[in-house]
């Protein structure tokens, strides 16, 4: 009796070691509720200028990084956003020549939806810095000035074709608007994310 | 289902993005023809109310006549509706003519208008002035495009008690409306149209450029709301005149005036009277003004013209400013002061703007008056309100976005 219960109790043991094993070993992975997001890639501004129009440059580079919290099994989450946007550049003539250079810092709250493991889509609300400089060599005109413009939002798309346990990366197509000089420009981001 | 949802959606961020700034409407081209020139001070002598004589009663029925430097307005008891209109002889049949427009104050709505004054009766006014029979007869077009018959008779002069005593009325900003003008606030196309609505009085607001040069504009950084999109920004103190010349416009093209171009074109081109001038601030700035708007009282001497322009000092740091200036004030030139009676008296200034929403302060603008101080309420917008304060105040005159209200309700007192 007394060797039976032996039995018994080590070859519980023995199958509950076994499981417990086996979930360490391969099945189970933790979970990284957060990530991080960065991209760059070229950008086009809408020229919307009234005064200079035709000396604006709209071609220009964007830089993305986002920081995300996404819950296990949510298809939604949140996050932070933030970037550098050069959004145009122009070259006055004289009686001016000077060069100016106008981009944008985006500060804002961002909500992205999956839609399917790799189409997703993020909108961003919240404040951006704008900064206007100004190089005018031959008149002392250089300026560096900046505003705080409160609301702006961005749009984007994004399609993640790579997704390993954790790394991944995607293509972006995002919109962003900012308020304070009616500034909107687009950008294709190569993005590159990563789980923490 | 889903597309219904679709177009909500759609509808709503159409909505969203369709939110703009008031937008500039310009006035209609007026077209009166070849006529012959009557001078300004002849067409003073139609000021009055004028009653409708017959045809629609849409626009009012009721009309204060004024006359400014190159035309003559019309002010309805009725929704703010103005008149302004061109004038003079018609080398056909010598008749006045009149060719203008109306418009809404606080809506853009607008159409043409026309009135007629017979051979007769025409030579009669001009050679004596004599206006107790006159008639003008014409047609005023909706803003439908419907045309309708409209008289106009006159009706009495203005009560003793108006024309004897001063009342000084402005513009804010030197808008004609606030709600989508004709042209640019703090603009050189404002000063010289102003007067046509009805005003004496200009208010501009006075920034400086890093070269000290005083500019009437209100913001002191670019911005879209009062200038065409540009690739500058900041402030603008840190740009030089030239610059800001070059490459920052009004929302309507205007270039930003300096404040010597607003005083010459001021004296010049209107009779108006007052220009109050707003100073927001810059550091210097009373150094900088000194020399202009002296150089401006001697040009209005210089060609006759009596007006009055003074500096108006809105918050403790523009008083600290001319007190730590004391050219200034030993100049002689005249001050205004926004903030308590005792800032005004201990500047020694010798005008007053208490803001509207401190009501009618009737005990203090007597001190006031009694002390020989004008005192000028701004800025009041609201009809009933206006009604109010000119029925039961003591103001010396009053700052509007809506001129037509003012002027309708002084010029009809009894």
């Amino acid at each position: 009796m007394h060797i039976r219960n032996l039995i018994i109790v080590f070859s519980t043991s023995l199958i509950a070691g076994r499981s417990l094993a086996q979930n360490d070993a391969g099945q189970y992975t933790k979970y990284r509720h957060f990530a991080v997001y960065a991209g760059v890639g070229p950008s086009y501004f809408f020229n919307n200028l009234t005064i200079a129009k035709k000396y604006v440059n709209s071609f220009q580079y964007a830089f993305s990084a986002r920081f995300m919290w996404e819950p296990k099994g949510s298809f939604v989450s949140l996050g932070f956003e933030t970037g550098y946007y050069r959004l145009y550049s122009t070259d006055l003539p004289q009686p001016v020549n000077a060069k100016v250079v106008n981009t944008s810092i985006p500060l804002q709250f961002v909500v992205s939806m999956k839609f399917s493991p790799k189409i997703y889509a993020d909108w961003s609300m919240g404040q951006s810095i704008q900064y206007n400089k100004v190089t005018a060599p031959d008149n002392q005109n250089n300026f560096n000035n900046h505003i705080t413009s409160l609301a702006d939002f961005s749009a984007t798309i994004g399609y993640r074709f790579i997704q390993k346990e954790r790394i991944s990366y995607a293509a972006e197509f995002k919109g962003y608007y900012s308020s304070a000089y009616a500034n909107g420009t687009i950008a294709l981001l190569f993005v590159v994310g990563f789980r923490l | 289902m889903t597309r219904r949802n679709t177009y909500k959606y759609l509808i709503v961020l159409l909505v969203f993005f369709s939110c703009s700034k008031n937008q500039i409407v310009l006035q209609p081209a007026i077209n009166i023809g070849n006529v012959a020139f009557v001078s300004d001070t002849t067409m003073k002598k139609m000021e009055g109310i004028y009653a409708l004589n017959s045809g629609t009663t849409d626009y009012g029925t009721q009309w204060v006549c004024k006359a400014s430097k190159y035309r003559v307005s019309f002010f309805s008891n009725q929704a703010g509706i103005f008149m302004i209109l061109k004038y003079g002889i018609d080398p056909a049949d010598s008749s006045l003519k009149f060719s203008g427009f109306w418009r809404f104050s606080e809506i853009a709505t607008q159409g043409l208008v026309s009135f007629t004054v017979p051979k007769a009766e025409a030579i009669a006014f001009l050679k004596t002035g004599d206006i107790s029979t006159l008639t003008l007869d014409g047609t005023i077009v909706s803003g439908e495009g419907t045309a309708s018959p409209i008289s106009f008779k006159f009706s009495r002069a203005f009560s003793q008690y108006v024309l004897t005593t001063p009342f000084e009325i402005y513009s804010h900003h030197g808008v004609q409306t606030t709600s989508n003008p004709p042209f640019a606030q703090n603009s050189l196309l404002g000063v010289l149209n102003d007067e046509d609505y009805g005003v004496d009085g200009l208010e501009f607001d006075i920034q400086m450029t890093r070269d000290s040069v005083p500019i009437c504009m209100h913001d002191g950084n670019i911005d879209i709301r009062l200038t065409q999109k540009s690739p500058i920004s900041g402030d603008y103190n840190q740009y030089g005149f030239n610059f800001l010349e070059d490459y920052i416009r009004l929302v309507d093209g205007q270039k930003i005036p300096s404040l010597a171009e607003v005083c010459a074109d001021f004296i010049d081109s209107t009779t108006m009277t007052y220009l109050w001038l707003d100073i927001k601030g810059d550091v210097g700035v009373f150094e900088a003004l000194l020399p202009v708007v002296q150089n401006a009282y001697n040009h209005a001497e210089a060609v006759g013209r009596k007006v009055v322009m003074y500096v108006d000092m809105p918050s403790t740091t523009v008083i600290s400013q001319y007190q730590a200036y004391p050219p200034y004030r030993a100049s002689g030139l005249p001050s205004m002061c926004e903030l308590t009676y005792q800032d005004v008296i201990d500047n020694g200034c010798t005008r007053w703007g208490p803001r509207y929403s401190r009501g009618l302060l009737l005990d203090e603008v007597a001190q006031a008056h009694a002390a020989g101080i004008r005192v000028i309420s701004w800025t009041l917008n609201d009809k009933t309100l206006i009604r109010n304060y000119i029925q039961n105040g003591q103001f010396d005159g009053f700052i509007s976005d809506y001129p037509a209200y003012v002027v309708y309700d002084w010029y009809t007192l009894k």
